[in-house]
C-alpha cells in the first residue's frame, strides 16, 4: 500500500517539476554556478591566480553540461518526453520534403478512407446491426419449411410457444400494418410503415419510451377493429410533429381513423427500425387455431443464462408436441429460434466480406506505395541518420524516430481518410433505395461512430509501423563510415533499395489487376442481369403505387379504381393502363399454393406454390406479356370468392405444361385459398414472366381478376405510354392525386428503373468495386512512375556514358521503358493468376459471365499495359533528354 | 597546495546515504554537503563535486529532501536542502543495508 502511495506521490512531484522545467533549469544553473564560485574562492585562498582558480574549480566540479542533463532527466518522464521530441522532429522533417509527404498523405487518405467506409458498412450490417440494449438476449422465432428458411410464424404457433416455452422469459408478436397518414385539411396523404404488436412487445425488446407510455393489455383489448392508441417512432415524431412534447393525447389520422398518441420512442430505439407508428394488437380468441397464415414476426427474450441454442431446442420440442397433437397442420414445418443479432445478416454476409477483402487490397496497395516513398526518403537521409548516430543517438533511438514519423504520417492521412470515408458512406446510403435499405436492420443507422474511429486509429498505427519497419531496420544497420563519406550514394544500398521498391510495385500491380478483374466481372453481371429476359416489354411502361385508406369501403374503392383507369386512359400519350396488386420485380413476393385437378390427392400443404397476382383486364397487353391460348379477363369476370367453378383464373405456360402436359389446360380447374376451398377454371394461358433474371426456369404463375374483390390497401398501376414513360410522370401523379387526396400515390417510376432497382445489390457492388479498382490503378501507376524514375536517377551516370558512346534518344527511352515493362509484366502475370482465384470467390455473385471470363482478363491486361506505359514514359523521356556531360558529372 | 592525489573512490551506491546523513546535521547547500563529506572523511572520500546534483534532484523527486532558496553567509543566494521524514526513513534503511553488506564482506575476508 505504501509502495503504491509513494509511487503516486513521486509521479505527482515529477509532473510538477516537469511543469516548471524552464524555471528549474535556471535555478539549477545558478546553483551550480554558486558551487563553482565557492570552489574558485577556495582555490584562490590556496594561492592560485584567479584565472587558474576558476579553471581548477571547473575541473573539480566536473562536466557541468552533463551533470545538468543528468539532473534534468529526473524532471521528465523518460519515454514520453522522448516520443514527444521524436514527434516534433518528425513534423519538421516531413515538412522539409513536401512532395513526398503530400503524395503519401493523399495515398493514405484514399486507402484509409475506403477502409473506413467499409468498416462502417461492416459495423452496420454484420457486427452491430441492431441498436437495442439487450439484443444479445433476444431471439426471433419462425417457422421454416423442412429445407429452407423462414422469418415469420403463424399466430396459433406463437400462442403455443408462448404458453409452453421454458427458457423464454416472454414472447411477443408483431404484424405488419400498412398505413396511410392523412394530412389535415385535405393535404395529400403519405404512406408510412406501421406495426401492431402484443402489449408486451416493448418490454420484451427492452425499450422504454421517451415521453408518454407504451401499451397495456387494456389497450390491446380495446383495439377492435383496429388500434385506438398509437406509439410513434422518434423520426416520425420529428417529421410530423416537430418534436413537440405536448403531442401526447392528441390524435393522428391513420388509415382514415383518428388514433390517440400515447407515447413516443427514443431516437434509435425500436425494432424494426423502419416502423413509424405502433399500435396494440388484439389477438382474437380463435387465433390459437390459426396456423395457416404465416404473417407474424415473433421475438422472445431469453431467461438469464439461457442461450439461443437452448431456445432452438425448446421450440423444436414445442413443435414436436404440436405434431403429436394434430399431425396435419404442423408436420411440414420446423420451428427455429435464431439470435436477433443475426437477423438477415446471412443475406449480405458474403457481399460485405467480399467488399472488405477488396478494400484490404486497396489499403495494402496504398501502404506499399507509402513504404516505397519512405524508403526513398530514408536513403536520401542516410547521411543525416549517420550523423545522428555518430553524435550519440542510439540506433534504437533513430529507428524509433522513424517509426514515430511513419505513425504520424499515417494518422494525418487517417484524419483525411475519415472525411473521405464519411463522404463514401453517405453516397452509399443514397445509392440504395429506401425500402431496400430498410430490409437490413442496421443500414439506416450506418455512420462513422466511435467504434469505427477507434478501429481506424488502430489501423493507422499498425499501418504506420508496418511501412516504417523497413526503413527503420535499415537505419539501425547503417554503415556509419560509408554513409558519412562525401558523395556516398552507397551503390550496394542503392541496388537493395531498388529491388525492394520493385518488389513492392510488383505486389501493387498484382493487387490492382485482381481488383480490376473483379470489378469487370461485377460490372458485366449487372449489365447482363438488367438486360436479362423478363417476359415483359418494359420499355414504354410507367408504374406507380396507390395506397387506399382502410376507411374506404369496398364499393367506394371499386368506383375509385375505375375512375383512375378512366382518367389515365384519357391522358394523351397513354395507350393502356391496368392494375395489379404487386408488380413483378418490385421486391415483393406473393405466393400461394394451388392444387391442380390433375393432382387431386394433394393437400394444400404439399401443393406446389405459384406466384399469385390479381389484375384488371388489359394487364397483359399493357406489360407486353403474350397471351398464348384462351383469353384475357373481361369486365364481367369476377374474383368473388365462392365455391362456384365459374371463377376464372389465368395461368402461365410453365404451369399449364407442367400439370397438363398432354392436353389443353383451358377448362381445367385448380383449387386455391384457405384449405383449397375455392375452385377456379382456367380460361387463358399467358407467357412466362421471369421474376428473378437468374432463374432459367420460371415458376408457376396464376392471375385472378380484380373485379369484385377490390382490396383496400396497396395496388400497383401499370401504364403503357406511346413515348418515353419518364416524361409522363408528373402529369400522371397530378391527375391521379387530384381524384382523391386521401389516397397516397407513391413509387412512381418507369418499369426499366424498377428493374434496375431490383438489382441494386449488383449495381452497388459493381460501383464500389470499380471505384476501388480505379483507386488501386491510380496508386499503382504512381508506384510504377516512382520506381522507374528512381531507376533513372540511379543510372544517370550509366546513361551519360551510353549517350557519350553514341546511344540516341530512342535507344535510351526504350531502355527505360523495358525496365518499367519488366515490373509491369511480372505484376500482371501474378495478378492474372490471383484473378483466377478471385473470380471463383466471386462466383456466387456473378450472372451471365464465367468467373474466369477470358475477355475480362484480356481487357484488364490491356488497361494495365496502357497505364504502365504512360507511367513509364514520362521518366523515360526525361532520361532520353539528359545531357551526357551533366550525367557524367552527376554523383 | 594541491589536494592528496590518492583518492578512495566513493563506494558505488552510497552517495545517497552520505548526502542524507550529512543533512541530518543541518540544512546545507550543495557546496556545503560536498565540503562536509570531504572534511569528515579526512579527505579520504573525494566526491566529484558536481555529481551531487543529479542525486539531489533524484532525491527531491522521490521526496527524501526538499529545498528552498536562502542566503549564504557570504550574502549570495544559495539553495539549501533539508531532510524530510521520508528521507530519514530512507537513511535508516540504507544504513542498515550498508551495515549488512559490510558485515558480509568482513566475514568473507576474515575466513582464512
Amino acid at each position: 500500500m505504501t509502495a503504491i502511495w509513494s509511487w503516486f506521490t513521486t509521479m505527482v512531484r515529477r509532473l510538477s517539476f516537469r511543469a516548471r522545467r524552464s524555471s528549474l533549469d535556471d535555478e539549477l544553473r545558478e546553483e551550480m554556478q554558486f558551487h563553482i564560485d565557492m570552489l574558485a574562492r577556495d582555490n584562490e585562498a590556496r594561492g592560485m591566480s584567479s584565472q587558474t582558480a576558476r579553471e581548477t574549480a571547473r575541473r573539480q566540479f566536473g562536466s557541468a553540461t552533463m551533470l545538468h542533463e543528468s539532473s534534468r532527466s529526473h524532471w521528465s518522464f523518460g519515454w514520453i518526453d522522448a516520443i514527444w521530441q521524436d514527434v516534433r522532429y518528425s513534423i519538421r522533417s516531413l515538412v522539409r520534403t513536401p512532395g513526398i509527404t503530400i503524395t503519401a498523405l493523399i495515398t493514405l487518405a484514399l486507402g484509409i478512407g475506403a477502409t473506413v467506409a467499409v468498416i462502417a458498412v461492416l459495423d452496420a450490417t454484420l457486427l452491430h446491426p441492431i441498436a437495442l440494449h439487450d439484443v444479445d438476449r433476444l431471439v426471433t422465432i419462425a417457422q421454416a419449411p423442412l429445407t429452407g428458411t423462414g422469418e415469420q410464424l403463424a399466430p396459433g404457433n406463437y400462442i403455443s410457444i408462448r404458453d409452453a416455452a421454458t427458457v423464454l422469459e416472454d414472447v411477443a408478436l408483431l404484424q405488419n400494418w400498412s398505413l396511410t397518414v392523412s394530412g389535415s385539411g385535405g393535404a395529400a396523404a403519405a404512406i408510412a410503415e406501421g406495426a401492431v404488436v402484443t402489449p408486451n412487445y416493448f418490454s420484451v425488446i427492452g425499450v422504454t419510451p421517451l415521453i408518454g407510455r407504451v401499451f397495456t393489455p387494456a389497450d390491446a383489448d380495446a383495439a377492435i377493429p383496429g388500434p385506438t392508441v398509437v406509439v410513434l417512432s422518434y423520426p416520425f415524431w420529428m417529421r410530423h410533429f416537430n418534436g413537440n412534447r405536448a403531442v401526447i393525447g392528441s390524435s393522428v389520422l391513420l388509415n382514415g381513423m383518428p388514433r390517440t398518441i400515447i407515447g413516443v420512442l427514443r431516437k434509435d430505439d425500436g425494432f424494426p427500425t423502419q416502423v413509424d407508428a405502433w399500435g396494440p394488437l388484439h389477438l382474437a380468441a380463435n387465433a390459437v387455431s390459426n396456423r395457416e397464415q404465416i404473417n407474424s414476426f415473433v421475438v422472445g427474450r431469453l431467461k438469464p443464462g439461457a442461450t439461443a441454442a437452448d431456445a432452438a431446442r425448446d421450440v423444436a420440442a414445442v413443435q414436436r408436441q404440436l405434431v403429436r397433437e394434430s399431425p396435419a397442420t404442423n408436420s411440414d414445418w420446423r420451428f427455429v429460434a435464431t439470435p436477433l443479432r443475426e437477423y438477415r445478416t446471412a443475406d449480405v454476409r458474403q457481399s460485405v466480406l467480399l467488399v472488405l477483402a477488396a478494400v484490404i487490397g486497396v489499403l495494402l496497395i496504398a501502404c506499399a506505395n507509402v513504404a516505397n516513398l519512405l524508403l526513398v526518403r530514408a536513403a536520401a537521409r542516410a547521411r543525416e541518420i549517420a550523423v545522428r548516430a555518430a553524435l550519440g543517438a542510439g540506433r534504437a533511438q533513430v529507428a524509433r524516430q522513424l517509426l514515430v514519423e511513419g505513425v504520424l504520417l499515417s494518422l494525418a492521412g487517417g484524419v483525411f481518410g475519415l472525411v473521405i470515408g464519411a463522404v463514401g458512406v453517405r453516397s452509399l446510403k443514397h445509392s440504395v433505395p429506401g425500402d431496400l435499405a430498410s430490409y437490413l436492420p442496421g443500414w439506416n443507422g450506418m455512420g462513422i461512430d466511435w467504434y469505427v474511429v477507434m478501429l481506424m486509429l488502430g489501423i493507422c498505427c499498425a499501418v504506420g509501423i508496418g511501412f516504417s519497419l523497413v526503413p527503420a531496420w535499415r537505419a539501425a544497420r547503417t554503415d556509419l563510415t560509408g554513409a558519412l563519406k562525401q558523395g556516398a550514394r552507397g551503390s550496394t544500398g542503392g541496388r537493395h533499395i531498388a529491388r525492394m521498391r520493385s518488389s513492392l510495385v510488383v505486389a501493387e500491380i498484382a493487387l490492382a489487376v485482381m481488383l480490376l478483374a473483379c470489378a469487370g466481372l461485377l460490372v458485366q453481371s449487372f449489365a447482363r442481369i438488367t438486360a436479362a429476359r423478363t417476359g415483359l416489354q418494359p420499355d414504354h411502361v410507367l408504374t406507380l403505387k396507390l395506397t387506399v385508406p382502410a376507411t374506404m369501403d369496398v364499393q367506394h374503392a371499386a368506383a375509385y379504381h375505375q375512375a383512375v383507369l378512366q382518367r389515365l386512359l384519357k391522358l394523351p400519350g397513354v395507350r393502356r393502363a391496368a392494375f395489379i396488386n404487386l408488380l413483378p420485380l418490385s421486391n415483393s413476393n406473393n405466393g400461394s399454393n394451388f392444387i391442380p385437378d390433375s393432382r387431386p390427392g394433394l393437400s394444400l400443404m404439399q401443393a406446389p406454390n405459384a406466384h399469385d397476382e390479381v389484375i384488371t383486364p388489359g394487364y397483359f397487353a399493357t406489360m407486353g406479356i403474350p397471351i398464348v391460348r384462351g383469353r384475357d379477363f373481361n369486365d364481367t369476370d369476377s374474383g368473388v370468392d365462392g365455391d362456384s367453378a365459374a371463377s376464372p383464373v389465368i395461368v402461365n405456360r410453365t404451369l399449364a405444361e407442367r400439370y397438363w402436359p398432354d392436353g389443353d389446360a383451358i377448362g381445367h380447374t385448380i383449387r386455391m385459398g384457405y384449405e383449397g376451398r375455392y375452385r377456379q377454371t382456367i380460361v387463358g394461358i399467358v407467357g412466362d414472366v421471369w421474376y428473378d433474371g437468374a432463374d432459367d426456369v420460371p415458376g408457376p404463375e396464376v392471375y385472378h381478376p380484380m373485379a369484385g374483390s377490390y382490396l383496400v390497401g396497396n395496388t400497383d398501376v401499370t401504364i403503357q405510354t406511346a413515348g418515353d414513360p419518364a416524361l409522363m410522370e408528373q402529369r400522371v401523379i397530378r391527375d391521379v392525386a387530384a381524384l382523391d387526396p386521401s389516397v397516397a400515390v407513391t413509387r412512381v417510376m418507369t418499369m426499366r428503373a424498377m428493374m434496375t432497382r431490383h438489382y441494386s445489390l449488383y449495381s452497388v457492388l459493381a460501383n464500389v468495386l470499380t471505384i476501388f479498382a480505379l483507386i488501386a490503378l491510380l496508386i499503382a501507376a504512381a508506384g510504377i512512375y516512382g520506381v522507374v524514375s528512381y531507376g533513372v536517377a540511379q543510372r544517370t551516370q550509366e546513361i551519360g556514358i551510353r549517350m557519350a558512346l553514341g546511344a540516341k534518344y530512342h535507344g535510351i527511352v526504350r531502355m527505360v521503358l523495358t525496365d518499367g515493362a519488366r515490373v509491369a509484366v511480372i505484376g500482371l502475370v501474378l495478378g492474372l493468376i490471383g484473378s483466377w482465384f478471385a473470380g471463383n470467390a466471386l462466383a456466387f455473385l456473378l450472372y451471365g459471365v464465367a468467373p474466369r471470363d477470358p475477355a475480362t482478363l484480356v481487357v484488364v491486361a490491356a488497361i494495365l499495359g496502357a497505364v504502365a506505359l504512360i507511367a513509364s514514359y514520362v521518366p523515360a523521356r526525361r532520361a532520353g533528354m539528359v545531357e551526357p556531360v551533366v550525367a557524367l558529372r552527376y554523383e | 597546495m594541491s589536494k592528496k592525489t590518492d583518492r578512495a573512490d566513493v563506494l558505488p551506491g552510497t552517495l545517497d546515504m552520505l548526502i542524507l546523513k550529512t543533512l541530518t546535521i543541518t540544512s546545507m547547500h550543495g557546496y556545503g554537503i560536498a565540503q562536509h563529506i570531504q572534511q569528515v572523511s579526512c579527505e579520504a572520500i573525494q566526491v566529484e563535486e558536481g555529481s551531487l546534483y543529479p542525486s539531489l534532484q533524484r532525491m527531491q523527486v522521490k521526496g527524501w529532501v526538499t529545498s528552498e532558496w536562502g542566503q549564504s553567509p557570504t550574502g549570495r543566494r544559495a539553495r539549501y536542502y533539508r531532510l524530510t521524514t521520508a528521507g530519514r526513513k530512507q537513511l535508516g534503511a540504507e544504513m542498515s543495508g550498508f551495515q549488512r553488506a559490510v558485515e558480509a564482506i568482513q566475514r568473507v575476508i576474515q575466513t582464512v
